[in-house]
Parts: C-alpha cells; sequence; structure tokens
C-alpha cells in the first residue's frame, strides 16, 4: 500500500460512539422475540428499520422464497395487476404515506441498477437529399435524446449548460451559433440550472433538456461558511426554433417534477420521462410534498388527482412522470404520473412501457422483480393501461419489445435463469420460456419480428435464437457457444447479426472490444463468420447503444475507446474514435481519430453526413473522410 | 400469502443470546466494512447506518463460512448492497453539486491533510466498479485473483477495472504518476 492510502485507511474507522452504538444494538436484538408485529412497537427510528430487517431476515430462513410482510407475491409469478387512479389528493396522499411508512421501517429496498441504455445506430435518413446517420436508436422511426443531434445540415453538440451549433459543410464546417439556456430559461429566484442532459431534433424545432435544481438547507462549513445544497426539482423541455440555425430562437419550456429519464419523439410529439423522487416526508396539507407537478413557462401547477395513479405494489415513494408535447403547436398533449417509478423506458409505435426493479434483498435472500407498466400514447395522451410483475431484473431496454400486440420480456432471475416472458395486452402471461439458460445473466438481447437473439455469459458466451412465432410457445431453437460474450446486438441485413462485446477464452473474458459477425441465415444452426478483437479497455459502447454508430447500408461500424498502459507502470493512455468496416467476412479498420481534442469517449459521437465523417464533442467537431478517416477539417468549441 | 405459517416455522429457531461471534467479526472486518460503506456512500452518515445494519445482519443470520476468504466476500457483498440502498434512499445523495463555486458539505468525512481529502475525493467520486477494485487493492491489500473471487468477476474484468480506476484517479489529480 502506498503511503498517501495508509495514511486514508488509518483514518477510515469507525468511531467509538458507532461501536458502542453497535454494541447496543446487538444486545438489543438479542433480546427481542421473534413475533412478526411486536417489532415496531419495540424499537423506533434507525433501530426499528434495522431490527425490523433482521426479523424479516429470520421469518425467511425457514421460507427461502418468500418476502416478507404483506407485499407482492414470490419471484416465480407473472402477475398482471389493475391500476388505480386516485380520486382525490386525500387518496393520493394516503398511499404515497403508506408507501413511505413501509419503505422507512422496511428492510427491503430499491437499488436503481443504472438502467443502461443501449441501441442500434443508423436509420439514415434522407430528408433533404443530403444521407446521414441518426442516433442509433432502439426502434426505427422513435428517436431517442441524446448528447449530438443532426439534420444533416447542422449538427447540435451539448457542452454543459449550452448547446454548439456547427454547420456540416465538410472541410467549411464552421460555428454557427451557441445557445446558453441560461439565458433563456425562467429559472425563478434561488433554483439553479443544471447542465444539458440530452436534446432532441425535429424539423425546426430543437428540444434541449436540463434540470432545475431547488436550493435546501444552508449548512455550516468546516471553515464557518455557509454552504448551499441544492437538489433536483424539476427537469424542463426547452423548445427552441432553428429554422435559422445562426439565429436559434427560444420558443417556450415544459418542466415536470423529477430527474430526466429519457426523450422519445414519435411524429411531432415528444414524450419526456422523469422520476420523482419524494424525499422527505409527505404532509396531507401540502400537496406539493406529494403531488408530481408541471410547468410551463416557468409557471407550475399540481397534476390533477385524476393523473396520477397508483402502482398496487409500488414499494418506493418515487412517481414516474410522463408527459407528452407537441413540438409544433408547443403545446403540452397530455400528462400522467404513476406511483412507483421507472428506470427503464421502452416505446413502441402505440405503447410507453416503463420498467422498475424492485430490489428485495435480505441478509438471507432476494426475491427481485420487475414491475411494469403499458402506457398507451393515443394523441399524445399517455394513459394506464395494464401494469404487471414479472420475476428478476431486466438488462435494459433492449429486454422489452412489442409485437403484433404482444410484449417480450427477458429477464434474469436472481436464481440466475435467464426467462423470457411473452405477455399480451393487459399484460397477463400468454407463453414463456423459463429457462433460456441456467445459472448465467443476461448480456445483450435483440429482437426481430417473430426471432430473438439472446447472449447469456458465464464463462462463456452462448447466443441463443429464439423461436417466438406462437406467443404462447415460444422456444430455444439453437445454441452457439463462444468464448467471450456481446453486449449489443444489431441487425446486419440479409442474415447477419452484429454482435460487439468481450473477447475470452475459457477463462472468462479478456482484456479488449470484441466485434463478431453471426450468419444466423438458419437459426437452427448460427455461425460466427467473423471476429476482430480491438486492443482497448473501455469504451462506452459497451453499455449505451447511443454511443455506436451503425452503418448498415456503407458497412461501417464506428464508436469511442480509450486504452490504458496495461496495469502497473506502462501508462500509455490514449482515447480514440474508431471505425471499422465490415465486407467479405472480415473487419477491417477503416481509421482512427485521436480524441484528445475533442472530448471524452463518453461525450463523443460519430456522424455520417454526406459523404464526410464528423467526430462532435464538447471540445470539438473533427470533419474526416469517409474512407480512411482524414482529417480535412475541424471546428472548435471552446 | 400468509404469514403465519411462516411464524410458526420461525418461532423453535434458537434465539442468540451472545454476540462474541460478531465481535470478533466487527474487531476482524470492522474497518473494512467501514471504509468500503464511507468510499460507497462519501458520507459518515450514511456509513454509519451501513456499518450497523451489515453487523446487525451479521448477528442475526449467523451465516455458515467455509473459510474466512468466504466470510469476508460475505461481508463485502452485504455492504456493497447496504451502500446501494443507502445511496439509493438517502437524501445525502439526493443533493446534487451544480456548479464549481458551490462546495458540496453533506455529511463529509475530514481525513487530516487536504492531500488526503483529494485523494479520498478523488477515489470516490470513481464509478462504483471501478471504487471497489481500487478499495480492495490499496485499502485491504486484496490480490486481483482474490478481488475477482469476491467479487465475482474475471481476473481480466478485476485487472481492467484496476487499470482503468487508477487512470481515472490520476485524471482526477487524486494519484501522482508513479
Amino acid at each position: 500500500m502506498n503511503d498517501i492510502f495508509k495514511q486514508l485507511h488509518d483514518q477510515m474507522k469507525p468511531r467509538q460512539e458507532l461501536l458502542d452504538q453497535l454494541d447496543a444494538k446487538l444486545k438489543k436484538a438479542d433480546e427481542v422475540p421473534v413475533h412478526k408485529g411486536k417489532a415496531r412497537e419495540v424499537f423506533s427510528g434507525l433501530l426499528a428499520a434495522a431490527c425490523f430487517a433482521l426479523l424479516a431476515g429470520v421469518v425467511i430462513i425457514s421460507q427461502p422464497t418468500a418476502r416478507t410482510v404483506s407485499q407482492a407475491p414470490s419471484e416465480g409469478e407473472v402477475v398482471a395487476v389493475q391500476a388505480a387512479p386516485a380520486a382525490d389528493y386525500a387518496e393520493l396522499y394516503s398511499s404515497v404515506k403508506s408507501i413511505w411508512d413501509q419503505a422507512h421501517r422496511n428492510s427491503g429496498w430499491a437499488a436503481p441498477e443504472g438502467a443502461p441504455q443501449a441501441m442500434p445506430a443508423g436509420a439514415a435518413s434522407s430528408e433533404v437529399g443530403v444521407l446521414y446517420s441518426g442516433t442509433n436508436v432502439q426502434v426505427e422511426g422513435i428517436d431517442e435524446g441524446d448528447i449530438v443531434k443532426t439534420d444533416g445540415k447542422t449538427i447540435f453538440v451539448v457542452k454543459d449548460q449550452q448547446v454548439l451549433a456547427v454547420s456540416a459543410e465538410g472541410a467549411d464546417s464552421k460555428l454557427l451559433s451557441t445557445i446558453s439556456v441560461a439565458d433563456d430559461a425562467k429559472i425563478g429566484d434561488g433554483k439553479r440550472l443544471g447542465d444539458v442532459q440530452e436534446m432532441m431534433l425535429a424539423g425546426n424545432r430543437l428540444v434541449v433538456v436540463a434540470s432545475v435544481y431547488n436550493p435546501t438547507d444552508f449548512y455550516e462549513g468546516e471553515n464557518g461558511n455557509a454552504q448551499q445544497d441544492y437538489e433536483v426539482a424539476e427537469t424542463r423541455a426547452y423548445l427552441y426554433d432553428i429554422s435559422a440555425p445562426n439565429n436559434p430562437k427560444y420558443v417556450s419550456e415544459f418542466g415536470q417534477s423529477g430527474s430526466y429519464k429519457t426523450t422519445r419523439l414519435l411524429g411531432n410529439t415528444l414524450y419526456l420521462v422523469t422520476e420523482y423522487v419524494i424525499g422527505e416526508e409527505p404532509v396531507e396539507a401540502v400537496p406539493e410534498s406529494f403531488v408530481p407537478q408541471v410547468s410551463t413557462g416557468g409557471t407550475s401547477s399540481l397534476m390533477d388527482a385524476a393523473k396520477c395513479q397508483v402502482a398496487p405494489e409500488a414499494d418506493q415513494t418515487a412517481y414516474s412522470v410522463t408527459t407528452g408535447i407537441d413540438l409544433t403547436s408547443a403545446k403540452r398533449t397530455g400528462e400522467l404520473s404513476v406511483l412507483g417509478g421507472a428506470e427503464t423506458v421502452y416505446m413502441s409505435e402505440t405503447n410507453l412501457y416503463l420498467a422498475k426493479t424492485d430490489w428485495n434483498y435480505t441478509a438471507t435472500t432476494e426475491a427481485t422483480n420487475v414491475q411494469l407498466a403499458r402506457i398507451s400514447l393515443n394523441g399524445g395522451v399517455p394513459k394506464l393501461e395494464a401494469q404487471a410483475k414479472i420475476p428478476g431484473y431486466l438488462l435494459n431496454q433492449f429486454a422489452l419489445d412489442e409485437y403484433e400486440g404482444y410484449l417480450r420480456v427477458a429477464t434474469t432471475t436472481v436464481g440466475n435463469d435467464v426467462q423470457l416472458t411473452i405477455l399480451d395486452s393487459s399484460l397477463s402471461k400468454v407463453g414463456q420460456i423459463k429457462r433460456i439458460a441456467k445459472d448465467e445473466a443476461l448480456q445483450s438481447v435483440r429482437f426481430m419480428g417473430a426471432v430473438g437473439y439472446a447472449v447469456s455469459f458465464k464463462q462463456t458466451d452462448p447466443l441463443f435464437a429464439l423461436d417466438l412465432a406462437n406467443p404462447a410457445k415460444p422456444k430455444v431453437i439453437s445454441e452457439l457457444k463462444l468464448p467471450g460474450f456481446s453486449s449489443y446486438l444489431h441487425p446486419w441485413g440479409d442474415g447477419l447479426l452484429l454482435g460487439l462485446g468481450f473477447p475470452g477464452d475459457e477463462n472468462g473474458t479478456t482484456q479488449g472490444i470484441k466485434l463478431s459477425m453471426f450468419d444466423v441465415s438458419d437459426p437452427a444452426s448460427m455461425k460466427e463468420i467473423a471476429q476482430k478483437v480491438i486492443k482497448a479497455d473501455y469504451s462506452p459502447a459497451t453499455d449505451d447503444h447511443k454511443a455506436i454508430y451503425v452503418d448498415v447500408e456503407r458497412s461501417l461500424i464506428g464508436f469511442a475507446a480509450g486504452s490504458y498502459g496495461y496495469y502497473e507502470g506502462d501508462d500509455t493512455a490514449s482515447e480514440d474514435y474508431l471505425v471499422y468496416s465490415y465486407a467479405d467476412g472480415k473487419f477491417k479498420k477503416v481509421g482512427e481519430v485521436d480524441l484528445a481534442d475533442i472530448g471524452e469517449t463518453g461525450q463523443v459521437r460519430g456522424l455520417q453526413i454526406g459523404d464526410g465523417f464528423y467526430v462532435a464533442g464538447p471540445k470539438q467537431v473533427g470533419v474526416y473522410t469517409l474512407d480512411g478517416l482524414r482529417e480535412v477539417g475541424a471546428v472548435g468549441l471552446g | 400469502m400468509s404469514a403465519e405459517p411462516q411464524l410458526a416455522a420461525v418461532e423453535p429457531l434458537p434465539v442468540r443470546t451472545e454476540a462474541d461471534a460478531t465481535h470478533r467479526a466487527v474487531e476482524r472486518y470492522g474497518q473494512m466494512v467501514f471504509g468500503v460503506a464511507l468510499t460507497h456512500t462519501r458520507n459518515r452518515g450514511d456509513a454509519d447506518d451501513v456499518f450497523q445494519e451489515v453487523f446487525l445482519a451479521y448477528h442475526r443470520r449467523q451465516p455458515m463460512f467455509n473459510d474466512d476468504e468466504h466470510e469476508k466476500a460475505w461481508l463485502l457483498n452485504a455492504t456493497l448492497k447496504l451502500a446501494k440502498k443507502a445511496n439509493s434512499t438517502s437524501w445525502r445523495t439526493r443533493v446534487v453539486p451544480i456548479s464549481d463555486d458551490v462546495e458540496v458539505p453533506q455529511d463529509s468525512f475530514e481525513f487530516a491533510t487536504d492531500e488526503q481529502q483529494r485523494v479520498f475525493a478523488a477515489l470516490s467520486s470513481l464509478p462504483e466498479n471501478y471504487r471497489t477494485v481500487l478499495h480492495l487493492f490499496y485499502f485491504e491489500d486484496q490480490s486481483v485473483k482474490q478481488i475477482s473471487e469476491m467479487l465475482g468477476i474475471s481476473e481480466a474484468a478485476a485487472k481492467m477495472r484496476l487499470s482503468r480506476g487508477r487512470a481515472l484517479m490520476r485524471e482526477n489529480g487524486g494519484l501522482d504518476d508513479e
């Protein structure tokens, strides 16, 4: 251990008071009679929480699959549940309060296991004659918010609280304008604007999403100075008219309670999803303490009780808030909040699906379920249609897919079985593959109509082909075992499937990033027909689909990756944007761009526009040739 | 689901009346549990809560272990999960610093020197995967092999996280070039 770490280590010790406290609790715990119902009265505050957890633990020893108390069926069943709109704020309050009380006494918790977004790039658009690559999205025709957007003429790049507009004119590209959200936003006294999170682009409208923070308490710092804390209050979509990209005009702003989850665009309607966590104990006389709000032009109002639904088995005081906004008329079309939260969002052309994993962990057992909600979107009006609970947890948005009226859901159960469940529109189970893989976790999944592909991993990478033509009888068609695993799958035309992930050997994964091409023209006999292991230590492409540029037509794949001197000593750190081509059964490197002047790997995107390739990040937009990636220009962004 | 049958089944279980085994675990692993809790919650209040919850769970459950490594791994994983829970529910982490000129007060843990504070800040700002691996490597003197076993990841993954974590620490000014 080197000295500085030793110094830190010596100080990172539990204080004597803490040890004494624990000691007292241990003694008390030994005295607790093992009777449910008594525990809550015996102890108060933190102690009650801890001891209740322990009791729950003991209860479960005798029945390992049962969940505690009155919540939820045990893991293993798919249960469709009825949604309940609140009649008024009083009813909403009592729901929120009871969940609050439960959560602050209960040992079970929900740990938001980041729902990594993942998805395929590059539905090329050609609206103005120039072909360009859009954001790599899950569902063709439904755009997803991102940090770089283009319409083939202008590239918009997020940089802190600003959005920079750069013309895509090859060597003549230049900075057109800078949008400073802070100049236009109606924030209100004492509040602060956060950094821009993502953008959406539709015709002449640019949507810029950023959160607004509320001041909370003042604290006295170590030096005696007052310090101010902030917490996220709401997330807002700022609309700009970019008909003249050199002179963007602020149009309006739409806000809603909670922190940003995602945006989707279908036609001209933007859907904004946030998660609003109630962090302070709700007070019935103060609806603001438990009712989500929406704002227009900086003016907030409480959502109607009728728009607030309570998921029957919500176990956290967190709402998902979904609104529709018509970008042409700049009007909100609908709003809905569901008490129960949201972490994974998938949208088809007719429905939005929100999923939240309910991690229920005690010292002895885990019973983890996905709470799923189907929200219809007719005319931009989100409406809760059905809810269900499915055992296990979701990998990411790709684990959800709607096809011919059925929803397919891939989960990994706590027992590490990879499962596939098919639900009808009421979210009732119609079919299931109980165990695609045993003792493995799902690593990637892609549904392509009547066929699905799933990758699980323990030591090797089985790629499974699934026959989903009959929703009542889904089945595994075949399995292809390979070292390593793909964390992202992308359809590659004509019976091919692209995989991006990690290489491996018989002992597990090894260093690098691996591209694979699978021949799936006969799903009963899949083959890996090409592979390339790229020397790199990490890439955002392995867990964020939007970080990948996939252009099937041009046979190109691009992503950022970084390398560090491997392990001790050697420090040849570098970050690059890499482009590969696939042809004739081979991956070939087209070129690479050093990211030092452009941005960090997670902040950059590669775009094809016309015959140029652009790598855009907060520091610079670089312009390159499509073949060979030779630099032809660069626009510095300060 | 009726709770009664479970209770009936539970009652015959002996209730432990002495805390020796737990005390022994606190002595041996208390610093690891507290340290991991601290680097994963970044503040003393939550670290204290996690510390207590881990050992209370240990005490009540009295888990059976094959060996010391197994016990250590159990405590580590319990700490990580409870820290995650604390982070998802604690007001302390819902507070978001949004500007360089606003100091983040939190219920912060004070180290003796600015340099130590800076190294801790750099470490605790790493993504969780890296933080855990670096913590075990630097503070607990665990080998890459031990780390991979404790966390249930491959050795290559452990090395990758260690390497990346060190590089990020360097970028954040928390680690001098060596």
